[in-house]
């Protein structure tokens, strides 16, 4: 199955990479989470009420909407911090550091035995990062100012695509639940995913494709 | 054009009017909140019903219920939409100078339809991520960012839902849009859009037409272009209210003219107040009720959690608890001490007055307002009559004083032409 990939090239300083990825991220995680499931036999359940908090940026001027988890702000806060470290320990001498970070959905589909259920990826969100410099505040001001009307067109981006419905996993029945969602949060329940990154600037591994590879290595044995 | 069998049963169609109903409820109550000006933040919402409309938690205010209700009749909800509703954001300053910042449109194209989804859930979980998706997009034009601002400066944010055609020339001639993701369903496409200002310019009032008015030159951000804001000529049909005739305040000096005698006026000036004392009961013009407006009333987004009824941000400034110098209610109250040899000190009359400013009794503003509010209509009415007591006496005054006004009068009028001489 391919998955429907989205992909955002942003430049931006240092310092905004956190702000900026965590934007677009959340956005997504906010319209790709429902609220908790409970389930009243296999077939038929309650969804439960998902809260959103604001977030107001300390590096860019901006505001986005986050679902209210705290387990999930710490989740992606900590993946996001990893690839912004490493992106901007890069040595910037000869060119700018770029790098990639991925959101990406996935369904898992039961295996015989006794292989694992096999992930299937579904959408998947990259975010390529370009660090710049700015020469002086002039130069700075003006970068500013144009990372922050990218990121606007990218959220409003973002809800066109998603309410295209292009593919979405069916609601899944009490067994399966697990194969769908990630029912580990206890006050939000967002679609299964994944978080990773890629610091040469080509599209990073997938889930699917690390499978996929896996299981080539294994039969090649 | 949708098709006409676009349910398979009436049922289905009443639960599709009903869903859509609620979400023109719930994006109203989005977009309205979102301009009150408060940032959300964790744990800042009562525990979550889970009963919930579209699984979000979305507050319910019942005045912006009942203004959505206004401009949507119950029994024509879809013919609604499909001629769109909207909610006009503006802002006011607080000299009365107002500009329309966005107008929101919910609008069901009719054009846009699929009659592949039928499943009623499918529908309802949609509309749910098109609300999200609303959510979203109020953060991301400038009017919310002006509205974060509203609460520490001299402005307040209005709201005004109806249906039919948008007045969109209110926004001015530079406007820019965003919409969110099209849902659609087998009546037509769903969706979210605004038409936003670009372009900041007010005029402070009716006689300055052409020109421009500089509001907020370094508000990073309202927008990032240091905007200059324009002259706005567009004026909303209602009437404005007409601003109170302020009397004249004898204890604050008058601007003075070049070449005067500042010695001679002032003298004057207290001669004057000596002789003829400012009267208790001055008379207070107060502004008539205001006229009603024709069509659908703005309504401020801060008043949603505000009992009082006051469309002034600088009302809601209240006195501050405690002011250094000033005995709080709880401090016991000085006494001097008593030394020998010291009573003629100059210092010692200081130190009187010192304690009795200290020990005068603690004021009670807010608390006196709470009390006043609770007091029956007859405290009320003893209170009218002593005032117009205060008032007669005043008259009085004023009247036994005429003869002398005018002879005080004739001679600052002789001491200035003998000065001009």
């Amino acid at each position: 199955m391919n998955a429907r990939t989205i992909t955002f090239e942003l430049s931006m300083e240092g310092r905004q990479v956190d702000e900026v990825v965590a934007s677009i991220f959340h956005t997504v995680l906010f319209h790709r989470s429902s609220g908790k499931f409970t389930y009243n036999s296999e077939e038929s359940y309650s969804i439960r009420t998902v809260s959103y908090v604001d977030v107001d940026c300390d590096f860019i001027d901006f505001t986005y909407v986050c679902c209210e988890s705290d387990l999930l702000g710490r989740n992606v806060k900590r993946e996001i911090s990893e690839f912004s470290d490493l992106l901007r320990a890069v040595d910037a001498t000869s060119s700018p550091p770029r790098g990639s970070i991925s959101l990406e959905f996935f369904q898992k589909r039961r295996n015989r035995w006794p292989f694992q259920p096999e992930c299937v990826p579904w959408e998947v969100w990259t975010v390529f990062c370009e660090l710049t410099e700015s020469r002086s505040e002039h130069e700075m001001h003006s970068k500013h100012e144009s990372v922050v009307e990218m990121l606007q067109d990218k959220i409003v981006f973002i809800t066109e695509i998603i309410n295209r419905h292009e593919y979405v996993p069916k609601m899944p029945s009490r067994s399966d639940a697990d194969l769908i969602f990630d029912t580990s949060y206890s006050d939000i329940q967002p679609y299964l995913f994944k978080i990773h990154y890629n610091l040469s600037g080509t599209p990073p591994v997938s889930v699917g494709n690390t499978v996929r590879k896996l299981i080539r290595d294994t039969l090649s044995l | 054009m949708a098709p006409e069998a676009a349910f398979s049963s009436i049922n289905d169609k009443n639960e599709f009017t009903k869903f859509t109903k609620f979400l023109a409820y719930k994006g109203v109550q989005v977009i309205v909140e979102s301009r009150k000006g408060v940032k959300i933040e964790p744990n800042s919402k009562p525990i979550s019903s889970d009963s919930g409309w579209f699984n979000l938690q979305i507050p319910d205010s019942p005045e912006v219920n009942q203004a959505t209700k206004n401009a949507l009749p119950s029994d024509r909800v879809l013919e609604t939409i499909q001629s769109r509703l909207h909610v006009e954001i503006s802002v006011q300053t607080e000299d009365g100078d107002e500009m329309v910042l966005e107008l929101w449109t919910l609008h069901l194209d009719e054009t846009e339809f699929d009659t592949s989804l039928k499943a009623m859930n499918t529908i309802y979980i949609r509309m749910g991520i098109l609300l999200k998706s609303l959510i979203t997009i109020t953060r991301m034009t400038p009017a919310y960012h002006l509205s974060r601002k509203q609460r520490s400066e001299s402005f307040t944010i209005f709201y005004r839902v109806y249906n039919g055609k948008p007045k969109v020339k209110a926004l001015g001639t530079s406007v820019k849009k965003m919409q969110t993701g099209i849902l659609k369903t087998p009546l037509g496409g769903i969706y979210f859009n605004v038409v936003y200002r670009t372009n900041f310019s007010i005029t402070p009032n009716k006689c300055q037409n052409t020109r421009t008015l500089l509001l907020k030159s370094d508000h990073f951000e309202l927008s990032p272009k240091h905007v200059i804001l324009e002259s706005n000529k567009k004026k909303e049909s209602k009437s404005k209210e007409k601003k109170p005739v302020k009397p004249i305040d004898l204890t604050k000096p008058l601007r003075h003219a070049a070449f005067v005698d500042e010695v001679l006026l002032e003298r004057t000036v207290k001669g004057f107040l000596t002789r003829i004392p400012v009267p208790k009961g001055r008379p207070q013009f107060r502004p008539k009720s205001p006229p009603k407006e024709q069509g659908v009333e703005s309504k401020s987004t801060q008043d949603l959690d505000i009992d009082i009824i006051s469309k002034s941000p600088t009302s809601f400034e209240m006195p501050p608890k405690k002011f250094s110098g000033i005995r709080s209610e709880n401090e016991p109250p000085l006494k001097l001490l008593c030394f020998p040899f010291a009573d003629n000190h100059p210092i010692r009359e200081l130190a009187e007055f010192y304690k009795d400013f200290f020990n005068a009794p603690h004021l009670k503003l807010a608390d006196d307002l709470i009390r006043s509010k609770s007091k029956s209509a007859e405290s009320v009415k003893e209170e009218t009559e002593e005032a117009n007591e205060d008032l007669a006496k005043d008259l009085e005054l004023y009247e036994s004083s005429v003869i002398e006004f005018d002879e005080l009068l004739a001679d600052m009028c002789r001491s200035a032409e003998w000065s001009a001489n």
